[in-house]
């Protein structure tokens, strides 16, 4: 594994080098083995070819000396009487010292061999044609190495011209065996070999120590960048891995050290960016190039309701909003930055900024406004509510001022009905302004709270209901009062009879005649709440969370018609929140088909 | 693979464009709501307006799975898919049909003094407008409990239309006064009561629509029998 490492980055993408594919030990060795060879086999091969010329030479020196003794016996010895006579001595003479001699007469013919018995002396070849007879006729003596068919081993041999009466111009030979030549040079070899052999063993133990030295601070290097690479940023190299390899560690132990920093730097850099993402009011949401969804804050999960995970589904999935949708598309679609205002369940109203990342897709963020256009809406309302419930009075007060001014208008019995319409509009005018003022000392938040203190709610109801009795006569409508006993509550006598005042006022104006009012009480754990129910013609359900604000006239004509100032339950909301309480409507209440019912709480009052 | 990338791309267009015609028709719905609580005529000359948007969208629909059909040939979901969204696109051309036909009640009411407000009216819209909700939702999130849960729902919408019609021949016989105001008080409560039955077809088609939905996802067809999931 190792050595492919380095081998990869050795070739790069380049052909496949036999050597860098090979482990780091077995090139050492290798390498060592190479140069073993080179500087062993040559000088030895060198030596033993000097040797062997050495010892031949030597053998060669040694024969000539055997072969001019035996001439100089040959010459102290009797004169032979015949072939048989030399044969013998020569058989005698070889077999005291152990070398072949021959005797060869001037044609080439063996007429004398130590070696060969004697009838088969007749049967030799020829030997003039030897290569040392030749040169011991040319040049006096010679000799030859080769190999000798007769005694099967290699011989010197050494030949010289004799003449000697019986054997007229004939050659002595000796063949000295060349045996102790041969067992010296393979003993030599042996010795050689056996010395290659441990040299080889020595060096591959070598180069196996050398390459472990290598590789364990290698290894270990890899391991630590390994675990570097995997975010083990901690991690540090041991420095004392070998003097060549220190540097290096060193090295590594810095980039690690700075790559840690960066990567912490980065991670606290993302981590405040999620919080700010996450800790934003307003939806974000990432669209990648091909317009699905790579990623949203926590605001945006509750604006749309993200299935599983909004993450690659495309905006239209999540939002069912088609203007989202085509607005995302031609963000993407080159425009650079879109802002629209879109409506979404709930009456939540949220305006989109949209804004291109080059290339890359785009953000899309959602702020919501549902509050501020509610908020302008309310402003907006009341302003022109505000002005026409004081020009309509303010209209007939006119109209009536001025037809009595009219000089051709005869005083009769009509100026007195004309003045009482006169005073009756001012009357109406002078109540809204009085509610107004009452409302506006109930909203001002510097002022003194009310102190709370213990009122029996049902005493309340009584008071309010006896200021409502001549309307519920007229119109022949039964209050049917479930308040048992007395009822103690912390607040404002004060409010509370207005509220309670207020709330029937309202009732009995949108009941028909002859039907029922029914006001009740109702104890929970620490509040009482209170209900007020008519079987009017209810409110629908759109206008339920406005009615409470000011002027605010579910049927704009019906109710002015059937007076009132259109401030009565704002003054009430603020009456009971003020009192730290809380008050609704239903329409139709409870189980019933019909009508609506107005319920408000107050805190109960325990030591009463 | 070109090929099936190109199919896929295809099928999240058309999925998209049903997605699109959903939402066009859940407005629909709602503005038609809106204006016959509001008495608003601008409102419901403008769904009557924008009805053709939505049939020309159930044509393109219809094209699209066509030739996916044609040249595809797709199978097992992503038949279903096809076939499913040319059912589920035929549908709501219809639950638009009904907002239109609400719209034009709309007009009419408009030309004649206002009747008590009817709350039964207003909890149908309620429950019909959930049904589509959750038929378009199913979709979208492929959830065959959801869609066939909107079955459940049918119930409440069937019964709040019979409390309409109750109360308004309840109106017609006891309120009535004489003469020409009676053929009036007629004419609104009758208009206001097909009104209703359009609310209610609303709420079939949506459960037609759930069905559809776990006809995609689950390959059964769950029409007209009780199944669990």
């Amino acid at each position: 594994m190792l050595s492919k490492r380095f081998g990869a980055s050795a070739t790069g993408s380049g052909k496949i080098n036999i050597m860098t594919n090979m482990r780091f030990r077995t090139r050492l060795m290798l390498s060592f083995w190479i140069i073993l060879i080179l500087a062993l086999c040559l000088p030895a091969y060198y030596i033993n070819q000097t040797l062997k010329n050495d010892i031949i030479r030597e053998a060669t020196a040694s024969a000539f000396t055997e072969l001019n003794f035996v001439d100089w016996l040959l010459e102290k010895a009797p004169a032979f009487e015949n072939n048989q006579a030399l044969d013998d001595w020569c058989k005698e003479i070889g077999s005291q010292v152990k070398y072949r001699i021959t005797i060869i007469a001037a044609g080439g013919r063996v007429i004398a061999d130590s070696d060969v018995k004697g009838s088969a002396i007749t049967t030799l070849d020829n030997h003039a044609d030897r290569e040392e007879v030749i040169g011991a006729r040319k040049s006096g003596q010679a000799s030859s190495l080769r190999y000798s068919g007769t005694l099967k081993k290699n011989l010197i041999y050494a030949a010289k011209n004799i003449n000697y009466s019986f054997v007229p111009s004939g050659v002595l030979r000796v063949a000295v065996p060349l045996s102790t030549v041969e067992t010296r040079l393979a003993h030599f070899s042996r010795q050689f070999w056996a010395i290659l052999l441990a040299i080889f063993v020595t060096t591959t133990i070598l180069s196996l120590i050398f390459a472990q030295k290598l590789e364990t601070p290698i290894r270990k290097i890899i391991l630590a960048a390994t675990a570097i690479g995997e975010g083990d940023f901690s991690r540090r190299l041991d420095v004392d891995t070998g003097t060549e390899f220190a540097p290096l560690a060193r090295c590594i132990n810095d980039m690690t050290g700075k790559i840690g920093q960066s990567i912490e730097m980065i991670t606290a850099q993302k981590q405040e960016l999620e919080a700010v993402l996450e800790g934003m009011q307003e939806g974000v949401m990432l669209l990648d190039r091909e317009g699905k969804i790579k990623a949203v804050n926590q605001a945006l999960s509750g604006i749309a309701r993200c299935m599983p995970t909004c993450v690659g589904h495309r905006p239209m999935e999540i939002f069912l909003n088609a203007e989202i949708q085509s607005a995302c598309d031609e963000v993407l679609g080159g425009e650079e930055h879109l802002r629209l205002k879109i409506a979404m369940p709930n009456d939540r109203e949220y305006e989109v900024n949209l804004v291109k990342i080059a290339e890359e897709g785009a953000v899309v963020v959602f702020h919501d406004i549902s509050e501020l256009v509610r908020l302008e809406k309310v402003r907006q309302d009341f302003v022109a509510n505000v002005s026409h419930e004081l020009r309509t009075p303010l209209t007939s007060i006119k109209g009536y001022a001025e037809t009595l001014q009219d000089p051709s208008f005869r005083a009769g019995d009509q100026a007195g009905a004309f003045a009482n319409i006169i005073v009756k509009n001012a009357d109406q005018m002078s109540r809204v302004v009085s509610d107004l003022l009452e409302l506006t000392r109930l909203q001002q938040k510097n002022a003194q709270p009310e102190m709370l203190a213990p009122v029996n709610a049902a005493a309340c109801f009584h008071t309010a209901a006896e200021t409502c009795m001549p309307m519920l006569n007229e119109k022949n409508i039964l209050l049917h009062n479930l308040l048992v006993g007395p009822i103690p509550v912390q607040g404002d006598e004060h409010s509370i009879v207005q509220v309670f005042r207020n709330l029937l006022d309202n009732a009995i104006r949108h009941s028909p005649d002859g039907s029922r009012i029914t006001v009740f009480s109702k104890d929970t754990n620490d509040t009482v709440v209170f209900g007020v129910e008519d079987e009017g013609s209810g409110i629908p359900k759109q206008h339920l969370k406005r009615i409470f604000e000011r002027f605010y006239r579910v049927d704009k004509e019906r109710s002015r018609a059937s007076g009132g100032t259109g401030l009565g339950l704002a003054i009430c909301r603020n009456a009971i929140q003020k009192m730290g309480g809380a008050i609704w409507a239903e329409s139709p209440p409870g189980n019933r088909t019909k009508g609506s019912g107005f319920y408000f709480s107050l805190k109960k009052f325990k030591d009463f | 693979m070109e090929d099936r990338k190109h199919f896929v791309n295809s099928l999240e267009k058309l999925k998209m464009m049903l997605l699109n015609m959903a939402t066009m028709t859940r407005r629909a719905v709602e503005n038609a709501n809106q204006a016959f609580q509001d008495r608003n005529e601008g409102l419901a000359q403008a769904v009557i307006d924008g009805d053709h948007a939505i049939n020309d969208l159930e044509v393109q629909i219809d094209n699209i799975s066509l030739k996916l059909l044609a040249l595809e040939q797709p199978m097992a979901r992503d038949l279903r898919f096809i076939i499913g969204a040319m059912r589920i696109s035929n549908d709501l051309e219809r639950i638009a049909d009904q907002a239109v036909n609400v719209a034009e009640r709309t007009l009419f009411l408009c030309q004649h003094p206002p009747l008590d407000p009817i709350p039964a009216m207003e909890q149908l819209m309620e429950v019909t407008g959930d049904m589509l909700d959750r038929a378009i939702k199913s979709f979208v999130e492929e959830d065959p409990k959801q869609a066939i849960s909107i079955r459940e729902m049918d119930d409440t919408a069937d019964h709040w239309t019979m409390v309409v019609l109750q109360t308004l021949i309840e109106n017609m016989v006891q309120n009535t006064p004489e003469g020409e105001k009676r053929l009036v008080n007629t004419r609104r409560s009758v208009q206001t009561i097909i009104a209703s039955r359009c609310l209610e077809r609303v709420g079939d088609l949506s459960t037609n629509i759930g069905e559809h939905v776990a006809f995609i996802v689950t390959g059964m067809n769950v029409k007209h029998q009780k199944i669990a999931f």
